[in-house]
């Protein structure tokens, strides 16, 4: 299933199309926090799937052995695997943090027509190997000349020519309110849902409706 | 001094590189690299590219999946290919080492985004290029391009620069 508009993922091996695609056993899952904090929670999917770092590009554990010794010998076998199945939150913290497993994106919108992203590389204490394929990993994925986000600039910059058509009062964010369910309070739904933008606008409402001084 | 035949044959290589990226002519371009290939767009001169962030920082494997991706029809920040060209300096021969070659030049480029703004973009720096003569050809061993604005907020660079 295409979540949003396809993508090069699609041209090339990812573990993206895997996690998302038709043959996938568990979808990762949307879960609106609450205040405008929201993540995609991709580690349902790779719990289930119980890979080790497939959340890390699919690096082969033969290329993390020191890492992954470090974490054996303080945490155990066992507890050393889970903890390399699953990767950090793919979240958004209001208004403007995005965390995405290890690249830390700060996104400051300077008038209605633009928006400046910062970003970096999260990277580990005494852990050369993890830190080389984190830069390497925002250079491909997060920067102005990555893989992913151009394209979903693109669509951002397409978008923005269609709200600025004008004509229409309204943007339709209500894909997959049908389904949406509480799990610990919080409202969670399938991963192409729109579940995340309305807890996003709803505390950005809240927000702008609130009286100054 | 290098021989007026040489500074000829690196000038033509640089102009040829230069209109397969103008011309979106990924395939060509991508055979004109080595096996060990490094494209490298740093923020500003002087950084590790071990340390820093850069734009682009595509090794051999790399180069490959980005001439993919561009190959892939659904590159959408490419599709369809910016109208551009770029008007490039004479050469500078910088370093000559055994059948290495270091060759400066600076660029001036000029892109229209039709994706999405058709903004009429400006790109200039400066491109390193180390050509490098294997059974006879050039080919491009490194290609490092520093951009005016490099350390600044910049959009996309998803052609090849």
């Amino acid at each position: 299933m295409a979540t949003t508009h396809s993508s090069f993922v699609h041209a090339t091996d990812s573990q993206a199309v895997d996690l998302i695609g038709d043959g996938a056993e568990v979808v990762p899952v949307v879960r609106d926090w609450g205040n405008g904090h929201m993540e995609i929670d991709f580690n349902v999917a790779y719990k289930a799937r119980n890979n080790p770092f497939e959340w890390f590009g699919r690096v082969p554990p033969g290329k993390l052995q020191n890492y992954t010794a470090a974490l054996v010998e303080r945490y155990g076998e066992e507890r050393a695997h889970d903890l390399t199945v699953t990767g950090p939150p793919h979240a958004i913290i209001f208004p403007n943090l995005f965390l995405g497993e290890l690249n830390v994106v700060f996104y400051y919108p300077v008038s209605p027509n633009e928006c400046v992203q910062l970003y970096t590389p999260m990277t580990l204490k005494g852990a050369p190997e993890v830190n080389r394929r984190a830069l390497h990993q925002t250079e491909g994925a997060v920067g102005p000349a990555s893989f992913l986000i151009p394209e979903d600039v693109i669509i951002a910059e397409r978008n923005q020519s269609g709200l600025q058509a004008g004509g229409q009062e309204w943007v339709d964010l209500s894909r997959g309110m049908h389904r949406e369910y509480e799990e610990d309070g919080k409202i969670v739904s399938h991963m192409s849902d729109e579940t995340v933008n309305r807890g996003f606008w709803r505390r950005y409402r809240e927000e702008m409706a609130k009286t100054s001084g | 001094m290098a021989s007026f035949e040489l500074m000829q044959e690196l000038t033509q290589f640089v102009l040829t590189e230069s209109r397969y990226c103008d011309e979106s002519k990924y395939s060509d371009w991508e055979s004109l690299w080595t096996d060990d290939g490094h494209y490298w767009v740093p923020r500003s001169a002087g950084m590790d590219p071990n340390k820093h962030v850069s734009h682009i920082n595509d090794n051999r494997g790399r180069i490959h999946t980005r001439v993919k991706a561009l190959n892939s029809g659904t590159r959408h920040s490419q599709v369809p290919a910016s109208p551009m060209r770029r008007v490039i300096s004479p050469i500078e021969l910088e370093a000559e080492e055994g059948d290495e070659y270091t060759v400066g030049v600076n660029f001036n480029l000029t892109e229209v985004a039709v994706q999405s703004t058709h903004d009429i973009l400006i790109w200039a720096g400066r491109i390193t290029y180390r050509l490098r003569r294997e059974g006879g050809d050039l080919k491009m061993a490194s290609k490092t391009v520093v951009l005016v604005n490099g350390d600044e907020p910049v959009p996309n660079i998803s052609f090849l620069i």
